[in-house]
């Protein structure tokens, strides 16, 4: 079966494209070991079966990122049949950049010249014939939003795939002498020569600095043959209009604050019900499967495995999917309207003094419903580096499944400045994050700097179909990718819980009580070295809506008898200490396996686990031996 | 806030050749206002940032246009190849510009002009 791969700049089109040659039966993934995401579909076209590959939108082949590495990797050591170059027809010259780097490469491509429908409402026009003669290759004017010359697209595709003996000649354009004379001497394809120039040759910053200004002389040449302006007026001056307003005023701050408050209600309070139906589902789940394997005689270990171990796991994977679902929907919406790249740039001054990128502050924001849609965001960031950093921050925002642990112990020990102490724990994530964010660029990323520079696309009106596509499969990729790690973690603490069999459910007993128990003399410095603590905060990591539930177990009191224990047994001092670590302590089972899914590697799930494992530690004993010393608060009794 | 003096030092070390181009009328990018126009002369920056600039079209001969700032100051959104790219001032500073001009009609087709 040949291969088509679709390469092209970001926001060309490329996604829709996809989707309009391959239906909706496609495949999400990641290609392996990176951040990036890998999208595989099938084509039929005049009977044959053709394998359609999505490669990450890049501006070129030469960039040191992540995207350009594994589009340029995948171009040369998996040769597809036939390459696709989506180009925005709105916007030739850049776009024309790396068409002119395949057309160097030989790659056997063919152009599909994108928005013309757009293009003529721009006062623009291209002559694609012209286009085709000049370049030597096939030029294919499409629109991917009405589906437009997709046809034609396939069948030109198709015919090059099957052309693919024959060698493309590739395009020679004369560089700079200083340029030629090293080409030569590297006695290397001419490409490769290039290649090794702009990237790895001392002095490559000239050589990628001429190499790119003769490509661009070529392409205005090209621009200035092919492109004709019709109206006597910028095509971007609505974009400008709008950005004089949006972007470049004082009145964008208040409408950004409005946007990602509006994207924040939308994922979680619209979540709500979603979630609450999933999570009935699954209660009704657990009741029939008890009543129907009693029924049968099954085991009763086995019987408890389904029903309090397996069943809560998948209904926790459940849960998360209708908010993943949710955000991905508004951000496909924010992206395609152009508005994404906006609230980059408004927020980027505020964000770089973090040492982070503009694009981070959405999914840090989001952090704070969930960390899992918030670091499922940050693929939003193109650069690897800002996207790690990114990701290793949002676990220090503090998530809705937190509060109740502050609820609890605040409310019982502080009740008169409760919603101080609260607010003073969501500023302290913050805070940790901001520093935190210094540090792992400095200690991390040491060689690559951050950059702002970023594209904003004209405004446009999203499409809604696109949208619900693409969040559809964001949930898909969670439930497949992270599922199996969670509800993994489910049964395990369940098993631990549980045995040896017939201990009380978690109580000190059973080998998580004695975990607890060995776990209790390294808490005693933050002032809770119980078991009990010690237990609540292991079940904490499967997900931090079971510390308060897992005190109710092994107290033995829920509400209002629970919070009378906690005030018997726990001191105002501790209790502090305690919410420090509940909130920085460890991400949750399912961010973790987030984490992994999103950097491709277990390496950076288990860093950030271990980093804030023990920064949790240190504040928590900071804290509390800061009030035992200077005798702030009760701390003992 | 951020005062034009903060750019004007150049950010990635000045070599003396630039401190006398910059006598003959150059500025560097950041020290361009809204509605202010010029054809960049020469390009500096770290590698990843070069390569970046380069491959969106912010090379030496290009016209460019400043359209506008952001609300806290920075980063700038400039008009170049005929579309629009915000760029934190620190990472324009590099960019050495030759200004040819004030309007507000920016960008009609700078095609034309290199
Ligand atoms: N008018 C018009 N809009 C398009 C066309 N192709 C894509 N779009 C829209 O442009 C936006 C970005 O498209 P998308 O497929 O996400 O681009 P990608 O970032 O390259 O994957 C979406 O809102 C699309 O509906 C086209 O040919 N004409």
């Amino acid at each position: 079966m040949p291969t088509l791969a679709l390469v092209g700049n970001p926001n060309v089109g490329k996604t829709s494209m996809f989707n309009g040659l391959t239906g909706l039966r496609q495949q999400v993934g990641n290609w392996p070991g990176v951040t990036v995401e890998r999208k595989e579909g099938e084509l039929k076209v005049a009977g044959q079966k053709v394998n359609v590959v999505d490669l990450p939108g890049i501006y070129s082949l030469s960039a040191s990122s992540e995207d350009a590495r594994v589009a340029r990797d995948y171009i040369i050591n998996e040769k597809p049949d036939v390459l696709v170059n989506v180009v925005d027809a709105t916007n030739l010259a850049r776009n024309l950049y790396l068409t002119v780097q395949l057309l160097e490469m030989g790659a056997n491509i063919v152009v599909a010249l994108n928005f013309m429908d757009e293009l003529e409402k721009s006062g623009l026009k291209v002559d694609a014939v012209r286009l085709e003669k000049l370049l030597g290759v096939p030029v294919v004017p499409t629109s991917a939003k009405t589906k437009e010359g997709l046809k034609e697209l396939a069948k030109h595709a198709l015919t090059a795939a099957h052309c693919r003996g024959r060698r493309l000649q590739p395009l020679k354009l004369h560089y700079a002498d200083g340029v030629e004379e090293k080409i030569k001497e590297l006695a290397l394809p001419r490409w490769e020569a290039l290649k090794r120039l702009e990237t790895e040759e001392a002095g490559s910053d000239d050589y990628a600095a001429a190499i790119a200004q003769a490509r661009y002389r070529f392409i205005e040449d090209v621009v200035r043959q092919v492109l004709v302006q019709t109206q006597d007026k910028d095509p971007l001056s609505l974009t400008d209009k709008i950005d004089r307003l949006v972007a470049d005023s004082f009145w964008g701050i208040p409408l950004f604050f409005l946007v990602v408050w509006a994207v924040f209600q939308f994922t979680f309070k619209m979540g709500e019900p979603l979630v609450g139906l999933a999570q009935g589902l699954c209660g009704l789940a657990a009741d029939y499967a008890l009543r129907s394997m009693t029924e049968l005689g099954v085991p009763d270990p086995l019987v408890s495995l389904v029903v309090s171990g397996l069943i809560p796991g998948v209904g926790s994977v459940i849960s998360f999917t209708p908010n993943i679902f949710l955000l991905f929907f508004a951000i496909s919406l924010l992206e395609d309207s152009g508005y994404m790249a906006r609230a980059a740039h408004i927020a980027d001054r505020f964000m770089s003094s973090m040492g982070l990128h503009g694009k981070a502050f959405i999914p840090m924001v989001l952090g704070f419903g969930c960390n899992v849609p918030g670091i499922m965001a940050a693929r939003t960031l193109g650069n690897r580096r800002d996207r790690i950093i990114t990701i290793l921050l949002i676990p220090f925002m503090s998530c809705m499944a937190r509060l109740p642990i502050y609820v609890l112990f605040a409310g019982t020990f502080f009740r008169d400045s409760q919603s101080l102490v609260i607010l003073g724990l969501y500023a302290l994530g913050v805070v940790l994050a901001l520093l935190m964010g210094n540090l792992f660029g400095r200690l991390l990323f040491e060689s690559e700097p951050s950059y702002f520079i970023l594209e904003l696309p004209p405004y446009r009106f999203p499409s809604i179909r696109v949208s619900v596509i693409r969040a559809w499969q964001k949930a898909a990729a969670f439930v497949n990718k992270a599922g199996t790690s969670i509800t993994g973690a489910a049964a395990l603490v369940w098993l631990l819980s549980n045995l040896p069999w017939g201990v009380p459910y978690a109580s000190d007993s059973s080998v998580l009580g004695r975990i607890g128990r060995l776990i209790a003399p390294l808490l005693r410095p933050a002032g809770f070295g119980t078991w009990e603590a010690a237990a609540a905060l292991i079940f904490g990591s499967m997900a931090k809506e079971l510390v308060v539930s897992t005190l109710g177990i092994v107290y033995r009191a829920e509400g209002a008898a629970l919070s009378q224990v906690i005030a018997q047994r726990w001191t105002p001092g501790n209790a502090l200490s305690f919410m420090v670590m509940s909130l920085i302590y460890m991400p949750c089972v399912a961010v973790m396996a987030t984490i992994k899914k999103e950097t491709g590697s277990w390496k950076w799930a288990a860093f950030a686990a271990i980093c804030s494992v023990s920064l949790g530690w240190l504040m928590a004993v900071l804290v509390f031996q800061g009030i035992r010393l200077l005798g702030l608060l009760p701390y003992g009794r | 806030m951020w005062g034009k003096h903060r750019f004007r030092r150049g950010q990635y070390g000045m070599s003396p050749a630039r401190s006398a181009a910059r006598s003959a009328h150059l500025l560097s990018l950041a020290e361009l206002r809204p509605g202010e126009r010029g054809r960049i002369v020469s390009l500096r920056a770290p590698g990843p940032v070069l390569r970046r600039l380069l491959e969106m079209g912010v090379l030496p001969g290009t016209e460019i246009a400043v359209k506008g700032v952001a609300p806290l100051g920075d980063p700038m959104v400039i008009a170049v190849k005929g579309y629009r790219l915000s760029i934190r001032k620190y990472d324009g500073s590099g960019v050495l510009v030759e200004p040819t001009g004030t309007d507000r009609i920016l960008y009609t087709k700078d095609v034309s002009n290199s």
